[in-house]
């Protein structure tokens, strides 16, 4: 899993995260889609090499809040992030002033994750399956 | 000496085209600003990814303070129009007598709406979406609800040519690759420009001073500081960039009712499993629309929809493996939404950055409504024998409305019944702010009706009615044609 996550972070070249940001980030993706069988996992796809294009156009501050939480959650144990990503699932069980910062982070955390993964773009070097041909998805619409 | 034009036009949507259009096609000198880019067919995103990130606001993660719901709003030429599902219903007098009874404004009802709707519908192809176009979600809902015995009806929508036996409807909320939805760069925009308005794009507004003569308009364009000059100025920036900039702009201090009873039409999105293929995603995206009164008088509606893959995530509250399991089997989903007439009011302000700050509850009798309508279309796929139903935890709100209410009492609105700013005549307003209360709707099409109904009241104060003239613009097209044979 280390060499995976090397390998695919290799290509990545961010103006907004830096290098231990983007392990973060890749690391949360693994927990978000760990892979199936038949939907590949978050760091095979190398979709991260994308990064740039989901933040390019999200409120600066709130890509810096972002980006401090990512530091943060590199050096969170696995099984405290496992129950935080729990509880953001399950917000509207929580006392409003929790569940309220509970959404805020889903947003922010799922939001550019799944906005990645499920996008269907793939890393440069990536083998791995298109996620969209792995769930028979294609959307057709063109001129005649 | 810098020109000073007519009209200076903020925002490209269903309000700004059009008053753009009519002006102009009048003889106006009109500028129209956007603050998004210049899209077309050739180069519309190809996931969702880029047309989240390049197409909405925020990258369509815009959402109230405390998260609990999430906006999506165009940023392109041709606002929301290009990116919705072009519905196109007028409204009915349950939603009209009560903004008459809000506003004071006698102009509200289904009998003085309708020269105004007949207008705007010209411009347009309104096509009605027919039985043999339907995908299998539609044919699921219409199943549902004949077995329950509730009343449906058949969707309206501006589109000219999609072809859903070969084509994707839900790809045209990237925009319409084949230029068959009616938004406004394909009607009203093109007419506008083709009569002389000029348009800047990539416009940021950051500030409007009123004047008595006229009103300055500054902002920014790639990086440069810029000022353009209107004799009058019409905010249409949609509802949150038009109180966002009134707010900005400091206009709270002497109009108490800026930024108050925002609505939003709050959706609740239900998605049940088959064990069939359903392809919600294929051909027409939304056929039918619910057409129940008993829905109607307990506020809420049924929407026959569907969303992206990336949408489907942010619906199902789960993560890893559960999560993948549920998204492998995405053709196999059923969809149905719910959409509130919102009545509990939220709040619109901006923070010393001018960033918004929205408050919207979702309690009480809102949330009555919302959960009587998750009850039906619950009701509805256990009826149809659904193998899993998932209600999101997570709402969104795809009409954003008022802020800016339209009304006779200062105190309590921001705009007169001729659509001006109080206290404020060179100002006007006639976009989806202006609302004073949630019809339960979908308000494109009344935007548009009221963006006629102003132009109109607008070009009298100017000394014309738009139909004489749009007669003289004729003669003279006539004229310099014969002059040129």
């Amino acid at each position: 899993m280390a060499n995976s996550t090397t390998n695919t972070l290799r290509n990545v070249r961010s103006d907004y995260f830096n290098a231990i940001q983007l392990a973060s980030l890749q690391r949360l993706g693994d927990l978000y889609a760990p892979g199936n069988g038949c939907l590949p996992r978050f760091s095979d796809t190398g979709c991260i090499e994308h990064v740039d294009d989901v933040l390019e156009s999200v409120e600066p501050d709130d890509v810096q809040l972002l980006g401090i939480l990512l530091l943060v959650l590199r050096i969170t144990p696995l099984f405290m992030i496992s129950w935080l990503v729990t509880a953001m699932d399950n917000h509207h069980r929580y006392p409003e002033f929790i569940a309220g910062w509970l959404r805020l982070i889903s947003l922010g955390m799922k939001g550019v994750i799944m906005s990645l993964y499920y996008s269907g773009l793939k890393g440069s070097d990536s083998q791995a399956q298109g996620v969209h041909d792995a769930m028979g998805y294609s959307l057709h619409c063109e001129s005649d | 000496m810098a020109t000073v034009y007519d009209f200076v036009i903020i925002g490209s949507g269903a309000s700004g085209s059009v008053m753009a259009h009519y002006l102009s096609e009048a003889g106006a000198k009109c500028l129209l600003l956007e603050a998004g880019k210049q899209w077309d067919k050739t180069n519309y995103p190809r996931n969702e990814l880029h047309t989240n990130s390049r197409l909405f606001w925020g990258g369509g993660m815009d959402a109230t303070t405390n998260a609990n719901l999430l906006f999506l709003r165009g940023k392109l030429l041709g606002g929301g129009t290009v990116v919705n599902q072009a519905l196109l219903d007028r409204f009915d007098d349950l939603a009209l007598d009560e903004w008459r009874d809000i506003s004071g404004v006698d102009a509200y009802s289904v009998e003085n709406m309708e020269r105004h709707y007949d207008a705007v519908e010209e411009h347009m192809h309104i096509h009605t979406i027919e039985r043999k176009e339907w995908n299998r979600n539609a044919e699921l809902y219409a199943e549902g609800f004949d077995k329950l015995g509730y009343q449906w009806a058949k969707l309206r929508r501006g589109q000219s040519d999609c072809q859903v036996d070969k084509n994707d409807c839900m790809a045209c909320l990237g925009g319409c690759r084949r230029d068959s939805k009616q938004s406004m760069p394909v009607t009203f925009l093109k007419k506008a420009q083709a009569n002389g308005l000029e348009i800047k794009t990539e416009f940021e507004v950051s500030d409007i001073a009123h004047g008595p003569h006229q009103v300055a308009v500054h902002g920014q364009r790639h990086g440069v500081h810029e000022t353009v000059y209107g004799r009058k100025c019409i905010v249409a920036a949609g509802t949150l960039g038009t109180n966002r900039l009134l707010l900005k702009s400091g206009y709270k201090e002497r109009l108490p009712a800026l930024g108050e009873r925002f609505f939003a039409h709050p959706q609740w999105m239900n998605l049940a499993m088959f064990d069939e293929e359903i392809n919600a995603h294929k051909g027409a995206l939304q056929a039918i629309k619910s057409d129940e009164p008993r829905f109607r008088e307990q506020g809420f509606k049924l929407e026959n929809v569907f969303v992206g893959p990336m949408g489907v995530t942010m619906l199902i509250p789960a993560h890893g493996i559960e999560l993948q399991n549920y998204m492998e089997r995405y053709r196999y989903m059923a969809s149905m939404e719910v959409c509130i007439r919102d009545v509990v009011p939220g709040t619109i302000r901006v923070n010393g950055k001018g960033r918004l700050q929205i408050t919207k509850p979702l309690n009480g009798e809102d949330l009555k409504r919302g959960m009587a309508g998750v009850k039906v279309v619950k009701q509805i796929y256990d009826t149809l024998g659904a193998r899993e139903f998932i209600t999101s935890n997570f709402n969104f709100s795809l009409h954003q409305m008022g802020g800016c209410a339209i009304g006779e009492n200062a105190d309590r609105s921001v705009v007169n019944h001729n659509y001006q700013v109080h206290g404020h005549e060179n100002l006007i307003i006639a976009d989806g702010s202006i609302f004073p209360s949630a019809p339960g709707i979908n308000p494109s099409l009344t935007i548009m009706a009221n963006s006629h109904r102003a132009s109109e009241i607008i070009l009298k104060d100017f000394g014309a009615s738009i139909s004489a003239l749009g007669k003289n613009i004729k003669k003279n097209s006539n004229k310099k044609e014969k002059a040129r044979g």
